[in-house]
């Protein structure tokens, strides 16, 4: 039988497979380029009449193999009969070569009349630690054939391969060569929100704006500097005056009624009278409306201030009270 | 039997009116001067008109007299005037022999109602002196008996314009005086065409012919007024509210007065007096009775507080060449800054 790497071959086994295998990887280290093109590489066996190789798969890419990955080859032997490969013959689970270790192998047989066909899939994963790229490959195989006829101290068994490929080691080493062996850091895509985030901040925009129209139409306190305005600051010590405690007096009264007067005076600027009620609302425009109702006001105060006819206090306060509120009101605007 | 107190109240109210209303119907233009003349009728007090030349300060004070009733008595002020030609005047009677007779102010006796003292300023202090003493007290003695002048009003009037040979009245003087009314030409250009074109009011004893007189009962006048200053009340907010006034008039710094064209702090040298816040309450309740009500409001203050209480400010000397204007500008901020009801009032309730 002659040695010939494109066929199968049933040959002796040789102290020289080894370096055979050597020089397949260094094969493929010059044509590495034409490697990486292809595939998936399969053996054709020519001559039907003796044992052979039907189809062998080796992995798909012959560099950038890492410690711990997983490399996976799958040959189809055709084995004429009487010969057959004893369950002996394939490779063991476990066996380990040059930092190569067989983890998984799975043999199936298909009996024909004439010969069998074994599936032999074969499983290996590198632990070589080297720190620089090495040449290495996936270790040959013989599967040893029983049964037929033989020559005397001879072997009759189908050859598989070695299979090279580069080993590209992780990079070991401290921060500096981290620094060294660093890249660019791309910030990942991000999903497109500014439409979202405009209608989030106009709803915000319209909600704070709300919030705020209703505390400074209808909130008591001086909570935002626009809202300590006269008639606000009467109305609340109005409140206060209707809500404490025990019968109200004429003096309580007559203190509601200094409230009012007072913002009165504090918004024209000097002491206002029922004659200068006019002159008000032309400076204020914004009580025009109240106009009637002021005059009312000044007219009652006149009569509870400087007459002495008896009234009922509590409930005068009380008009008070509603009457601060629309002046509070005329005040803020609304 | 006197009638029913408000009965009084009310027809009193109907005849001072009907003076005003009068008065008005001769008078065009001096409105709130009739009503200030009104007030003064019957709050019993002497007034002192200041105003130029033919503004109509007589015409208006012969329409009054007629209107009030009772003897009407005039006196020009010049230079030689001398207090006894007040008193008596001497002449030859028909015998040829020397005769004295009452003079101006005694001659109608108690039934003296108007004493017009026209351009008082005029008359030498000797005058003044006994002039302000019979409006003080009503009464003077002579030809060794006791003349009494229980219902006489003094009308006095001032040129302000002519300052030659005039002597001004001293500030004490001027406090007898209950007011001190401007007589300002009107403003209103139609009453002034009036004034020019229509000769009715070219001449002026006619004019006041046509003023309806004794409307007034003058010598119950003081029995009335007396009534009138204890039916009007005050409460006590305005009883703290004038004396803030007053307190005003003295130190306006206090209250925040302030004048644009001065330091208010350096114009007044005294405020107003006691007699002179009493005269204006007593005005006050006046205007009070005539706009129908028993009880006062600070309006009626205000109605009268200037022509009350200007004259008897006393102004630094620095000052007094301004005195008109400068008064006018006073009373009006004190009684746009003092506080009614006051804040004094507010803390203590």
């Amino acid at each position: 039988m002659k040695y010939n790497p494109m066929k199968i071959l049933i040959s002796k086994m040789t102290a020289s497979a080894n370096l055979a295998a050597y020089l397949l990887a260094a094969g493929l280290v010059l044509n590495l380029s034409a490697v990486v093109a292809k595939e998936a590489e399969t053996t054709q066996v020519a001559d039907a009449a003796v044992a052979k190789i039907v189809s062998l798969t080796n992995p798909s890419a012959s560099y950038g193999v890492q410690i711990g990955d997983k490399l996976s080859r799958k040959v189809v032997l055709d084995v004429p009969m009487p010969y057959q490969i004893a369950k002996e013959a394939f490779p063991k689970k476990g066996k380990k070569a040059n930092g190569i270790e067989l983890v998984e192998v799975n043999v199936e047989t298909d009996q024909q009349k004439t010969r069998t066909l074994y599936t032999v899939s074969l499983g290996y994963q590198a632990f070589t630690n080297t720190n620089t790229p090495a040449v290495m490959q996936l270790p040959a195989e013989q599967f040893t054939l029983t049964g037929g006829e033989k020559a005397d101290n001879q072997t009759m068994a189908i050859d598989l391969p070695a299979w090279g490929f580069w080993f590209s080691p992780l990079v070991s080493g401290n921060a500096e060569t981290a620094q060294k062996n660093i890249q660019p850091e791309f910030t990942p895509p991000l999903v497109a929100i500014g439409a979202h985030q405009t209608r989030l901040i106009l709803f915000l925009s319209v909600l704070a704006a709300s919030l705020l129209a209703l505390l400074y139409i209808n909130a008591d306190g001086n909570w935002l500097p626009f809202m300590g305005g006269a008639f606000a600051q009467a109305h609340r010590q109005l409140k206060r005056l209707s809500k404490s405690s025990g019968a109200k007096t004429a003096k309580e009264e007559k203190q509601a009624l200094v409230y009012i007067h007072q913002a009165f005076n504090k918004l024209y600027r000097a002491n206002i009278f029922a004659r200068d009620i006019e002159r008000f609302v032309t400076m204020r425009p914004s009580f025009k409306k109240m106009k009637g109702d002021i005059e009312q006001f000044f007219n009652y105060s006149n009569q509870s201030l400087y007459s002495t006819e008896a009234r009922d206090s509590a409930k005068v306060i009380q008009n008070l009270v509603q009457l601060s509120k629309q002046l509070r009101d005329c005040e803020r605007g609304v | 039997m006197s009638p029913p107190l408000d009965a009084q109240l009310t027809d009193w109210r109907s005849h001072a009116l009907k003076l005003e209303s009068e008065v008005k119907n001769v008078i065009v233009g001096q409105d709130k001067a009739i009503r200030l003349m009104n007030i003064a009728i019957f709050a019993r007090g002497h007034v002192l008109l200041d105003g130029g030349v033919g503004v109509g300060k007589t015409t208006l004070l012969q329409a009054i007299a007629r209107g009030i009733g009772g003897a009407y008595e005039r006196i020009e002020g010049t230079v030689d005037l001398m207090p006894n030609d007040l008193i008596y005047h001497t002449f030859l009677g028909p015998d040829g022999r020397p005769q004295i007779d009452e003079g101006p102010l005694l001659r109608a006796g108690e039934n003296l109602s108007v004493f017009f003292f026209n351009e008082i300023n005029r008359a030498r202090p000797q005058v003044h002196a006994l002039m302000l003493r019979v409006m003080a007290e009503r009464h003077l003695s002579a030809f060794k008996k006791e003349y009494r002048m229980p219902h006489m009003i003094v009308f006095a009037d001032r040129n302000q314009v002519e300052k030659n040979e005039t002597f001004e009245i001293p500030s004490a003087a001027r406090d007898r005086f209950m007011m001190e009314i401007p007589i300002e030409i009107p403003t209103d250009r139609e009453l002034k065409k009036s004034l020019v074109f229509n000769t009715k009011f070219q001449h002026a004893e006619k004019l006041t012919q046509q003023v309806e007189s004794n409307i007034l009962q003058f010598d119950q006048l003081n029995a009335f007024s007396d009534l009138l200053q204890n039916h009007i009340k005050s409460s006590d907010v305005l009883e703290e509210y004038a004396l803030d006034l007053w307190e005003a008039t003295q130190h306006p710094e206090k209250f925040g007065v302030t004048m644009e064209s001065v330091d208010v702090t350096r114009v007044i040298q005294t405020g107003a007096s006691p007699r002179g816040m009493g005269m204006l309450l007593k005005a006050a309740r006046v205007n009070a009775w005539l706009n129908g009500r028993d009880s006062m409001y600070p309006e009626d203050i205000h109605a009268v507080f200037h022509e009350v209480i200007s004259h008897r400010l006393v102004f630094n000397s620095m000052y007094e060449n301004r005195r008109t204007a400068l008064a006018r500008e006073l009373t009006a901020n004190i009684m746009s800054t003092v506080a009614v009801p006051s804040t004094t009032f507010s803390k203590a309730a």
